[in-house]
């Protein structure tokens, strides 16, 4: 294994007759390890709940429901499984935004929540839960609180670039537009109807309550477009993170690619905020552990964050509706009282490093 | 021949038995097929749908409750006057846990207005019906959770002794428009006109004034101490929550020169009822009547 690691040769792996990919072992060997850590951790999530199932039995249920009794089948199909498959989705979805953030504004506390898409997202839906109640049915708050999300980070993306693109007031517009939205939601929340207010705020802690199959089609649609195009984006990410100077002269136009990049990432950040709540601190976290494995090479660093972002949030809701069921803690809350400790201490190691 | 004529009957009547056990219950919120008799009910809200499970009869296998990480959970307006032994927890009303609920095996799930959107998912379970809660009054929804557990009896009890308390309170004050009643809640710093337990609904039954200044604000948000002027009644009410220890928290409130200078204070026509004393329920506001008719129409007191 040591040998493994230690080796920087590349793999050559042959998808297709015309295509070829060329990856360091040390990459794929994490890759592999994270990925069937991830299959573990959905394995054990499909397990644990209040209805006492145990493992074995939890497993024969996924993989021959026609053989288990239906109330059983119920519980693990369409309580457990799409709320697990939900939690990775998000948390690959959010964990890839980080990394396109974190990479074209060359800012290592970038997060999909500096570009205002989780604070519109979050005042679109406190707009139509508490001002404006009952003016669209329930199903499609998560589709108007995504259009918010793509509102505002168009407006941050306008207000940044109108006077030429540079990170730092990209970075500089988001904190503000996102503060000022924050303050908006934090009247609402004050001084909005109680009843009102209250069912809104379980979706602001992030929780997959109501994950269903439906959900992870659409998670499922966004993570393998928006997913794919950032992960064939690596390159002129590998070249952005060098500088914009650097990036052009090795044929990177970052009129092109940047509002490209933020596209994606608003579309993966919008989609998981409208299905699962603000979760974002993952799309912090992720990328910083993933870089911990493979360092700046994009084309490892994307899918390496996304199934280390989707273990956390895994991890997160499994607990959250484990340790004190029947109550049920919110996915983003848990992520955040388990991440944080860990994110700091990460972060105190890279700079005695 | 009798016996298979005999056989046939039996039959026959075991197959309308059968049929007889299903209901359709019909509300704004649609059409549900339910159980005529529900055996396990669950409840998806603890101090309104609870309670009036529990006085009409019907003893709930599972239920919402209010909880703490470490501490049990509270059934809330409910076990301090029902045995809820057992009663089991199923989560908060924000968000019921269903594998919990599943385990309860129920024929029955109630839940409120804003609950619509668990349909889905607890419909999977058991039949689910939403009671109009929000929208309508208390004397309405407990009619229709009582037509849907089959206890229509208990709940024409309930309402009876309730008209009589509304008509007994009119016939003792002939004028009952021109009492003016604040109902609030006053927290640390600021405070909400709210009148839990069905108080606000007795209010308005037994045909009790507002003052202006509370009839023109909005319910359900908070107001700064300089308001509180404004809602000068000639009786006002709040509640105290002896779960969150609030009596001891608000006291600043209560000794501010604004507070103390309002009609209803100075003239001891201030109410400090229990919050949890009672419920949203038919019982919630049969207390709060007999409450009300105690301490408005069978004492003397002051008009502004």
């Amino acid at each position: 294994m040591k040998k493994i690691l230690a080796s920087s040769r590349p793999i050559h792996i042959k998808l297709f007759p015309n295509v070829s990919l060329y990856a360091r072992s040390n990459d794929v060997f994490w890759l592999a390890f994270f990925s069937l850590l991830l299959l573990f951790l959905l394995l054990w999530g499909a397990a644990i709940g209040s209805y006492q199932l145990s493992i074995l039995k939890s497993w024969q249920i996924i993989l021959a429901p026609e053989l288990a009794p239906e109330k059983l089948v119920r519980v693990v199909w369409e309580f457990r499984l799409p709320r697990l498959l939900v939690a990775a989705l998000c948390g690959a979805a959010l964990a890839i935004a980080g990394v396109i953030l974190q990479s074209i504004t060359r800012n290592a506390l970038a997060s999909p929540g500096l570009i205002g898409v989780e604070a519109g997202a979050s005042a679109t839906m406190l707009v139509f839960v508490v001002i404006v109640p009952g003016i669209i049915p329930i199903f499609l708050l998560p589709v108007f609180a995504m259009i918010g999300g793509f509102i505002v980070a168009s407006c941050v993306w306008l207000l940044s670039s109108l006077r030429g693109y540079s990170p730092i007031r990209l970075v500089l517009i988001g904190v503000g537009i996102t503060s000022m939205l924050s303050a908006f939601s934090e009247m609402l929340i004050t001084y909005g109807d109680i009843d009102l207010v209250e069912s809104a705020l379980m979706w602001f802690g992030g929780s997959l309550h109501q994950a269903s199959w439906p959900q992870v089609k659409v998670m499922m649609f966004w993570l393998l477009i928006a997913g794919s195009l950032a992960w064939l984006c690596f390159r002129q990410l590998n070249l952005l993170i060098l500088g914009d100077k650097v990036a052009f002269s090795r044929g990177v136009n970052n009129r092109k690619a940047l509002p490209f990049l933020l596209f994606l990432c608003v579309a993966l950040t919008s989609a998981s905020v409208a299905t699962a709540g603000t979760l974002t601190f993952v799309g912090l976290i992720a990328p910083h552990i993933a870089r911990r494995f493979c360092a700046n090479r994009h084309g490892a660093l994307i899918p390496l964050s996304a199934v280390i972002g989707a273990c956390l949030v895994v991890l997160g809701d499994s607990l959250g509706r484990s340790m004190f069921a029947p109550l049920q803690l919110p996915a983003g809350l848990v992520l955040v009282l388990i991440g944080a400790p860990y994110f700091i201490v990460l972060i105190s190691r890279l700079r005695k490093a | 021949m009798f016996k298979k004529l005999a056989v046939a009957c039996v039959g026959l009547v075991g197959l309308s038995l059968q049929a007889a056990e299903v209901q359709t219950f019909e509300n704004q919120y649609g059409k549900v097929e339910v159980p005529v008799a529900p055996e396990c009910v669950v409840s998806l809200h603890d101090f309104s749908l609870t309670i009036q499970l529990f006085e009409l009869g019907v003893q709930p296998c599972g239920s919402v409750a209010r909880k703490r990480l470490w501490s049990d959970p509270i059934f809330r307006g409910v076990q301090h006057r029902f045995n809820t032994e057992s009663l089991t927890y199923v989560g908060s009303h924000k968000s019921p846990d269903e594998e919990a609920i599943a385990v309860l095996e129920p024929d029955l799930i109630v839940g409120l207005s804003y609950q619509s959107k668990f349909k889905d998912k607890l419909d999977q379970i058991a039949p689910v019906v939403i009671l109009p809660t929000k929208v309508k009054t208390i004397k309405e929804w407990a009619r229709q959770l009582a037509e849907l557990t089959g206890k229509s009896a208990r709940f024409e009890d309930q309402q009876k002794e309730y008209d009589w308390i509304i008509s007994e309170f009119k016939r003792l004050v002939p004028e009952p428009e021109k009492i003016t009643v604040t109902t609030l809640e006053i927290y640390e710093d600021n405070f909400q006109l709210i009148g839990r337990g069905g108080l606000d609904e007795v209010i308005a039954d037994m045909g009790l004034g507002r003052p202006q200044g509370y009839l023109d604000a909005k319910k359900g948000i908070n107001y700064s101490l300089e308001r509180i002027s404004d809602m000068d009644a000639d009786i006002i009410i709040d509640t105290y929550e002896p779960m969150l220890d609030s009596r001891e928290d608000t006291e600043d409130f209560r000794n501010s020169a604004q507070w103390k200078n309002l009609f209803a204070v100075k003239n001891d026509q201030f109410l400090y009822l229990n919050r949890s004393r009672y419920g949203d329920s038919m019982g919630g506001l049969i207390g709060s009547a007999y409450l009300l008719l105690s301490h408005v129409a069978e004492r003397d007191f002051k008009k502004q």
